[in-house]
């Protein structure tokens, strides 16, 4: 009886091989995608990973010497007598044979902290002295011992091996090797001359980049969504037309059971093939997008990813795991139906209701995420209940849409046209929301990425207004003697500390009109006069970090200060305080300048007169080129959304093709009467064409909206949880304008082929499809 | 002179099979003045639905000629026979072929406004006549299979059409039924003056019709 039942199965596919392909194609697709995502993610956390172990040092907070000198062996006893917990630490490049460099990195195994990198094998060595631990490929030298658990290029030893090596005295800096113990001095009282650091330590790109991997992973489960559209729209075809034959086999005596669960072995096989097809599929696709992603995540985080992807079990199982999951989840519904245990009729009833109350719901979930919610996962919380409740509410208003538009028309061909589209909505509305939601996404994210490049231009056009930028390791102080009268000199200092709990930057700055062009996102116009009486602008991310506004006081290393304006600071994870220079050498006694700006009316002349003092030229920037060179970074930092755009619509599109197909032959029969009543195979086709394109633009005008509403919770919501700033919103209608014609073009290319067909069938065929059906 | 509106001579017809050409319609000559009903019986596969759909314009014949209200139409292209379908002949099929999408009354109007002679009077009395000025409204999946060959009787004959072609129109309906379909459709026919010809199975109501002729081995014989 199997053997017979699976026969009458395969007869179905071997009849309608387009669909069998379509089945195929969509889940192949949708997991192509969602493997292609986990592939990149996975490979970025692997990266993340081995760049935290090397930076887990810097993670510490530590001390200092400001100006950047050794500690000395002494002022690190002093502070351990005084019951500090510090540890030391000294790193630096050596090149122990030629062509090989390594980054060599000194600690002290008895003051250290258990966990501190590396973790296993240098901390638990009994006699790691004179020895040097390092990971890279070629030749060992000598003294030299391999160890795998290092990141590549790295190097690690005890520190007085570390201090031979690097040829240095003292330390870089004491690590502050918490707990520290109750009661214990203020380490700064105890050797004056020394700062607290906390650099790299909130600012490691693990947490950031997460936000970036969310992302990453709602744009694959929005794919792979799409591309389960194109399984159960599909799958519901088939087993539509399978009824008649699931009847036939149970008046046999095929138990409804018996057919469930072969229906369930054969769409789990075609899904495990598929799945695998669509698992390669991925591969290719993480192979092609990772250059693009690693530009993206050092753009915007300053994180090092590499753009090579591994095959890695997480992903390539978990998507033929997905592929299988979603499958049978789309399946189920339709499969249910035509095994006889769905009441067919009174599901098609209720599917008018609940979707609708569904969405609504789901829309106030959506604003009660934004009202009440807080962090990035409420923020993405926000935007999926914001998408599913557009694509829950969609089909209604496509219907109201069409019918509206209906009303209006006035020949008997385009009120066809229109009802047909109208009463053709539960078949294409699952292609329909998923031309939408890809809309809405390509809508969202080019408007965020639009606000984006006009607030970064802005930006950087009111920071690098300086005419010529000069990098002065050695403080640049022979650079007054090169200026004329008229050219001002700004130093670019800084230091690192915290303020108001939060890792930040002081920056000391001459009282200059330039930066007085720096827009205030909040205070008073005269903020900038105050901070020469030494008031403080913060920069967007500290004031929402720290919940603090203009007024406030905030404690400086050298005492408080009040807080007189916010500016905006975009792509920064760091909070920033702007002071007066004079205070910043209260702060950092002695800190030099690393980079200066000029100001000059001729900085062609200048650049020649600094290269002619003996500054070599490649330490010298117009703000030309820098300004072109930041722009750049931010164009590469986003080439990659742009590509996921295409993508997307690309998958809308198939789902769009595959619907049309699925249903090409269902059509027929609404067709052939117009056909006899004297509408040519041509016009049939145009009128098709006609259908989808109206069914697409009125879907895109819906998309519009959802789209609008994303691109605010993008600006509004998720930028400012993940990076503490909020971009202000810019209206691009062109750009808008621009993407509802892909859309609608997407949905036009999809509907050509079937079209195509349509147009060129025999009369014979329509002739019997005449008598046939109707 | 008013034209015949049908006239076919020597008309032949064969499809490809396996095996070789099988004929379906040879050398069938016959004529129809307006406001003459002509019932054409013969076997399955006699070639009847054959002969109904070349003179619709929607096949094409092997060879012979055929002239609808006066135009020849066996050369004419895929644009030309649309217009002559949109202008002069109406169908009436077995399954209805209604417009699902568009309600009773956007159906009955659909074709007289194809060829751009909607008389909304004209549409308002077929209504009435036909039994359907209550349900208007409704959409075709709403009404019963009766009132639906009605609907698609309506629709041909708001175009007052000049030949009216009917395929079997009451295999689908139970005797009684199909009796009152016949009887308005004649009615119609007589009014209007077009020329109806109606293929059937069923001698009882091909003999209703003023000429009755049977489809044998693919020729036509007087029943």
């Amino acid at each position: 009886m199997i053997g017979a039942i699976l026969h009458a199965f395969w007869s179905h596919w071997r009849q309608n091989r387009l669909q069998l392909a379509t089945l195929v194609a969509g889940i192949a697709l949708a997991t192509a995608l969602w493997t292609g995502v986990q592939a990149i993610n996975a490979e970025a956390r692997a990266s993340m990973a081995s760049a935290a172990d090397a930076g887990r040092i810097a993670a510490l907070p530590r001390l200092e010497r400001a100006g950047g000198t050794p500690i000395a062996m002494a002022e690190f006893v002093a502070l351990r007598r005084a019951g500090i917990m510090v540890s030391p630490l000294i790193r630096g490049e050596i090149e122990p044979m030629p062509g090989l460099h390594l980054t060599l990195t000194g600690i002290d195994p008895l003051t250290a902290p258990e966990d501190l990198w590396p973790p296993g094998d240098f901390m638990a060595a009994t006699t790691p002295a004179n020895e040097v631990f390092y990971n890279a490929p070629g030749p060992q030298p000598p003294s030299f011992s391999p160890m795998a658990a290092l990141p590549e290029g790295q190097a690690v030893a005890d520190i007085e091996t570390a201090q031979r090596q690097l040829g240095r005295d003292g330390f870089d800096a004491l690590l502050l090797v918490p707990p520290q113990p109750l009661g214990a001095p203020d380490p700064l009282s105890v050797v004056p001359g020394l700062q607290y650091v906390l650099p790299a330590a909130a600012t490691a790109p693990g947490a950031l980049t997460e936000s970036f991997q969310m992302n990453l992973s709602a744009f694959g489960a929005l794919c792979f969504i799409v591309g389960l559209f194109i399984v159960r729209g599909t799958v519901g075809l088939a087993m539509a037309q399978r009824r008649r034959s699931m009847a036939v086999l149970r008046a046999l005596g095929a138990p409804a059971q018996s057919l469930g669960a072969l229906m369930l072995a054969e769409i789990a096989l075609i899904a495990l093939v598929s799945g695998l097809l669509g698992v390669v599929l991925g591969y290719v696709l993480a192979i092609w997008l990772m250059p693009g992603i690693s530009v993206t995540l050092q753009g915007i985080y300053g994180a090092e990813v590499g753009s090579q992807v591994a095959l890695r079990p997480i992903w390539w199982l978990g998507g033929i795991g997905m592929a299988l999951a979603g499958t049978l989840a789309s399946a189920a519904g339709p499969m249910l139906g035509a095994s006889g245990r769905a009441v067919f009729a009174e599901t098609q009833r209720r599917r008018g209701v609940w979707p609708a109350l569904a969405g609504v719901a789901m829309l106030i979930v959506s604003a009660g995420l934004v009202i009440w919610g807080a962090g990035l996962l409420a923020g993405f919380a926000a935007i999926g209940t914001l998408l599913l409740g557009g694509a829950a509410l969609m089909p209604g208003l496509l219907a109201g849409t069409l019918g509206t538009a209906r009303r209006l028309a006035r020949t008997p061909i385009t009120e066809w046209t229109l009802a047909e589209a109208r009463a053709q909505i539960p078949q294409i509305s699952l292609a329909m929301t998923a031309l939408m939601m890809a809309l809405a996404a390509n809508i969202g994210v080019t408007t965020m990425v639009g606000s984006f490049r006009t607030s970064f231009s802005d930006f950087i056009a009111q920071r690098l207004a300086a005419e010529i930028y000069v990098a002065t390791p050695d403080g640049g102080d022979m650079l007054k003697d090169l200026l004329d009268p008229g050219e001002h000199l700004l130093p670019l200092r800084s230091v690192e500390t915290t303020v108001a709990g939060q890792p930040s930057e002081i920056n000391g700055i001459v009282d200059d009109p330039i930066y007085r062009g720096w827009s205030l996102l909040d205070g008073s116009p005269e903020a900038w006069a105050q901070v020469p009486q030494g008031g403080a602008i913060i920069n967007e991310q500290l004031a929402h970090r720290a919940g603090l506004s203009p007024g406030d006081m905030i404690a400086l290393p050298d005492g408080p200060a009040r807080i007189a304006g916010v500016i905006a600071d975009y792509g920064n994870p760091l909070g920033k305080v702007y002071v007066s220079a004079t205070r910043l050498d209260r702060i950092a006694p002695g800190l030099k300048a690393p980079r200066h700006a000029i100001r000059s009316n001729d900085p062609a002349a200048l650049r020649t007169r600094l290269i002619a003092g003996g500054i070599a030229p490649e330490r010298i920037i117009m703000q030309p080129e820098m300004k072109a060179a930041s722009l750049e970074i931010f164009e590469r930092t986003f080439a990659v959304t742009a590509a996921l755009n295409a993508l997307t619509l690309a998958v809308a599109g198939f789902a769009v093709l595959t619907s049309l197909l699925a249903a090409a032959d269902a059509r027929l029969p609404r067709l052939t009467p117009l056909w006899a009543m004297g509408v040519d195979r041509r016009q049939l086709a145009a009128l098709e064409l006609a259908r989808v394109t109206l069914t697409a633009a009125a879907t895109a005008l819906l998309a519009l909206p959802l789209g609008l509403a994303l691109s605010w919770l993008l600006l509004a919501v998720v930028n400012v949880e993940a990076f503490g700033w909020r971009l202000p919103f810019r209206a691009d209608p062109a750009g808008w304008l621009l993407l509802i014609g892909f859309g609608i073009g997407a949905a036009l290319l999809a509907a050509l082929w079937p079209a195509r067909r349509l147009a060129r069938i025999s009369p014979r065929a329509l002739s019997e499809v005449l008598s046939r059906d109707g | 002179m008013t034209a015949t509106a049908l006239d076919i001579s020597h008309l032949r017809k064969s499809y490809a099979r396996p095996g070789g050409a099988t004929e379906v319609l040879s050398d069938v000559t016959l004529a129809l003045n307006p406001g003459e009903t002509l019932a054409l019986t013969g076997e399955s596969g006699s070639g009847k639905s054959t002969l109904l759909h070349l003179v619709a314009g929607l096949d094409r014949a092997d060879g012979g000629r055929i002239a609808v209200a006066g135009q020849e139409i066996t050369a004419l292209p895929d644009r030309a026979l649309a217009r002559i379908r949109r202008q002069h002949t109406a169908l009436i099929f077995q399954q209805y072929n209604l417009i699902p999408s568009l309600n009773v009354a956007e159906n009955l109007a659909f074709h007289a406004r194809m060829a751009g002679r909607h008389d909304p009077a004209w549409v308002q009395d077929l209504a009435e006549r036909l039994g359907l000025a209550g349900l208007i409204d409704r959409m075709p999946d709403e009404i019963s299979g009766g009132q639906r060959q009605r609907v698609a009787i309506g629709r041909a004959m708001a175009l007052r059409p000049a030949l009216l072609l009917a395929d079997e129109p009451t295999g689908n309906l139970d005797e009684e039924t199909s009796d009152q379909v016949i009887a308005v459709m004649q009615d119609l026919v007589t009014e209007t003056g077009c020329a109806l010809l109606f293929v059937t199975h069923s001698d009882r109501i091909a003999c209703r019709m003023q000429r009755h002729l049977h489809l044998r081995h693919g020729r036509v014989a007087p029943a």
